[in-house]
This record gives structure tokens, sequence and C-alpha cells, in this order.
């Protein structure tokens, strides 16, 4: 079985057209996902509070739906609220911040001001795109030693930027590779293994954007051991976010 | 290479040389007809680089012993409207080899579609993903000669819309291996909700169709 630690509700400005709970939870047990935290497009390109309240809705619609409070730090009170409102809810296990459509880094006074208040065992995945985004994160990471961070898509696609992915897990012990992606690049998983072990990497597919056989196609296809391969499609997800048990 | 795309149920791949990609066209393609002449299960596949002032009397563009050409503009750096790949397009109508094409960024399609279609060359679209699928759609509803390839068809259900609204006969699987992992596009077909006959057609039969592959 599969935890996906990055998927998305809404719709999207592509043709997708497998939006609703009911084409998601199918699209779960195709591929065998046993759980799977999203956060609300709407929220992440247009409009944080609708969107919000939208993810709520949808994680109670299947007891495998988890969420993810999307906040744009260019707009701090009204994000601050965001983490008040969701965090009493036990679906709500984490934050995500997506610098690239916010506009905001994840390094930036707003970000970190923001997240003073975030609770330790919140998770924070961030969208990661290339070495600069790559060390902004693990600015992030460093002003917060003891929350957990996911770098979303571990850094991107091309071969620099997955390699600057790596190098920011190597420097940052409380960060996570998150593996999805459009490209993704034959022995970026098994060099991710040899460099920061397979107990810090995560699985996440970008569904609804992306179809979660990509990015399970490449864990299968790895030149890995099993048991790592175990950890990296569930046990260290069952972990980051106390799912076990 | 050969023993991995077996345990994945490979019967035949279409390949080409990275030598003619990156180096001497005409030298990669000696190559990888030498390579499919050792490896039958090999496909060759042609390539050239328009940058290289092609088709001199001594140096004659020969496509017949090859299923496909095979081009790479993103990798050698010329844009798409660009008169050598016209005269390319014309010469590949002109022996009857389909031309394969990446489309990743917008625009790409509909520019490769205009020439091909004046020409009447076939086109196999590859790294089509949810950035240009949209498109995509639109160009396979007009121009009967366009296909597309599987390799970065990603979103979750591109499979079965494509199936949809223009047939499963316009989809080719497609990896890119070893460039990129090969099950991803293979879960993604083999997990799409299609009919056998739709899977087989996309897996196998049109590749065999399209490239007259025997």
């Amino acid at each position: 079985m599969i935890i996906d630690v990055h998927a998305h509700c809404g719709k999207w400005f592509f043709p997708i057209f497998c939006d609703s709970p009911e084409r998601v939870a199918e699209l779960c047990d195709r591929y065998h996902i046993e759980k799977a935290v999203f956060s609300s497009s709407r929220a992440i390109t247009y409009d944080m509070e609708t969107g919000n309240r939208e993810a709520a809705q949808f994680v109670q619609s299947d007891k495998r739906f988890y969420a993810y409070v999307y906040l744009n730090p260019r707009d701090p009170d009204r994000a601050s609220y965001q983490m008040k409102t969701y965090f009493s809810n036990p679906r709500f296990v984490g934050v995500k911040l997506h610098p690239s459509y916010s506009g905001e880094p994840a390094n930036s006074k707003a970000t970190l001001k923001l997240l003073e208040t975030l609770p330790e065992e919140k998770i924070v995945l961030v969208h990661t795109w290339g070495r600069e985004g790559v060390n902004q994160v693990c600015e992030l990471a460093d002003a917060f030693p003891k929350h957990r961070f996911i770098l979303g898509h571990m850094g991107g696609g091309a071969e620099n930027e997955w390699r600057a992915g790596i190098e920011g897990g190597l420097r940052c012990p409380n960060t996570y590779l998150e593996v999805c992606g459009s490209v993704l690049q034959h022995d970026r998983i098994r060099e991710a293994v040899d460099a920061v072990g397979s107990d810090r990497i995560v699985f996440g597919s970008d569904m609804t954007l992306l179809s979660p056989a990509f990015a399970l196609g490449q864990i299968l296809d790895s030149d890995i051991a099993e048991e790592d391969r175990r950890r990296i499609l569930h046990d260290n997800a069952a972990k980051l976010f106390r799912f076990e048990g | 290479m050969a023993s991995r795309l077996s345990s994945w149920g490979v019967e035949k791949a279409v390949s080409l040389s990275l030598l003619g990609v990156y180096y001497d066209y005409a030298e990669g393609n000696e190559e990888t007809l030498e390579n499919s002449r050792r490896l039958p299960f090999l496909i060759p596949a042609a390539t050239v680089d328009p940058r290289r002032y092609y088709g001199r009397q001594d140096e004659p563009l020969n496509l017949g012993q090859f299923a496909a050409l095979r081009v790479f503009p993103d990798l050698q750096g010329w844009p798409l409207d660009y008169a050598p790949f016209h005269k390319l397009l014309e010469e590949a109508a002109s022996q009857q080899v389909p031309v394969m094409v990446p489309a990743m960024s917008p625009g790409r399609s509909t520019e490769i579609v205009r020439v091909a279609q004046a020409v009447g060359v076939v086109v196999i679209l590859n790294s089509v993903s949810y950035w240009t699928l949209s498109e995509v759609l639109v160009l396979l509803a007009r121009y009967d000669g366009l296909y597309i390839g599987t390799d970065m068809l990603d979103t979750p259900d591109a499979v079965e819309l494509v199936t949809d609204e223009v047939g499963a006969e316009r989809l080719i699987f497609g990896s890119n291996y070893p460039f990129t992992y090969f099950s991803g596009p293979l879960l993604n077909v083999q997990r799409s909700q299609i009919s056998k006959k739709d899977r087989c057609l996309i897996l196998r039969e049109n590749a065999l169709r399209i490239l007259g592959i025997k």
C-alpha cells in the first residue's frame, strides 16, 4: 500500500476531468493508495480561504483523505486565521506553501513570521523548484529545526535541479525529499537513496494534476532494496504524519 | 538494457543512437542500423540535425531503412519555424516515413501540424503533457496524420480522454527510456479505464501499423 503526501483536490485549468471525490477515490483504488494528503488547487491558484474550505469538505468524503491548509504569506492575517481555523480539524495534518504561485519566497520575512505559530507536529510541504528554491527552503528549515519540511518535487525535473534537491536534503536533516514531477530522469531515486537514505524520501504523485502512475513507476524501476521501496511508498509518511496505529 | 526491456514485456523498441543526436547524425544512424542488426528487437529510427546542410549529392538522405525519423529541436537549439526542418518534413513525406517531434510547450504542436498538414507527412508528437494536451486534442480532430506518444501523457485521465475524443488508434506507447523511467508510462496505460482492445492498440497494434513494423 501507498501513502501519497502530495495530492490536490479541486479543478485545474488543464483538460483533467477526474476532480470529484468519487473519481479521486477511484484513482486511489486503482493505485492502491491507502492515504493521501491534499491541498486545494483553488487555494493555491486563486482564493486561499474558499479553497481551504473546499479542502475541508473534500477530506470528509473519504476516510483515506487528509489535507494541508494552504497558506499565502502575502496575506499574513488571513493566513494565520486559516491555521487557527483548520488545525482543530484532525484531518488537517500540515501546511502547503507554493512560492511560485504566491510570489513569496520560502525564506522571506513574511513566511518566517507566519510559521512562528505553526505547531511542531504539523508538516510543511513546499513546492521546490531549482537550486535557488531549494536554498530558500533550506533556510526556512534551518530557522525551524524542530519542524519537518517536505521538498516537493525534490527540487525539480532537470538533472541540476534534483541534484540540488538532494544536496538540500543532505544539508538539512529536518527535510524530506518528495518524488513527483513531469520529467522524471532515470537514477534520481537511486542517487537520492544513496545520498540521504531511504528514510528521508516520501512518495507523492501530484494527483489530480498528474497520474500517480509516473511517480510510482520510478520507484518500482529504481535499483534500490525492497525495504527502501517500502519506506518510500509507505512507512516514512506513516511515521512522519503519525498515521500508524 | 535489452534484458530490462524484456522483463517489462517489450517485444520491440524503436530506438536510435545518441551519437546522432549530439554529434554526427550520419554516423549515429549507421550505429543505429548496426545495433538493430545485432539486436533484432530494436527497430531503427533515424535522426537528422537540420543545423547541418544535409542532403548534398554525396550525402543523400536515405530514410528507407528506418521506421521513423526523430528530431530533437530542444537539445540541438533550433526553432520549428525553420526552413531546414520544413525541408526535412517534405523529405520524410516523400519517403513516407513518420516524423517524431517533441511538443513540450504550448504553440509548438500547432506550428508542427501547420507545416505537416501542408506536406502530408505523418507526425507523432512526443512529450505531450498537461501543458499541451488541450492544444493537441484540437489538432488531433483537425489532422488525421497526427498521433500522440504516451511517454509524458501525465494527467490521470489523459488516456481515457484521448480515447473518448478521437479514438485509441491515435495513441502510441512510448517510454523515453532510459532517459526517464519505463514503468510510469506503462502503468498509466495499463491502469487506464479503457477496453482491452484499446489497450492493445496503444501498447502494440498502432505502432505496428503506423511505423510499418513487421
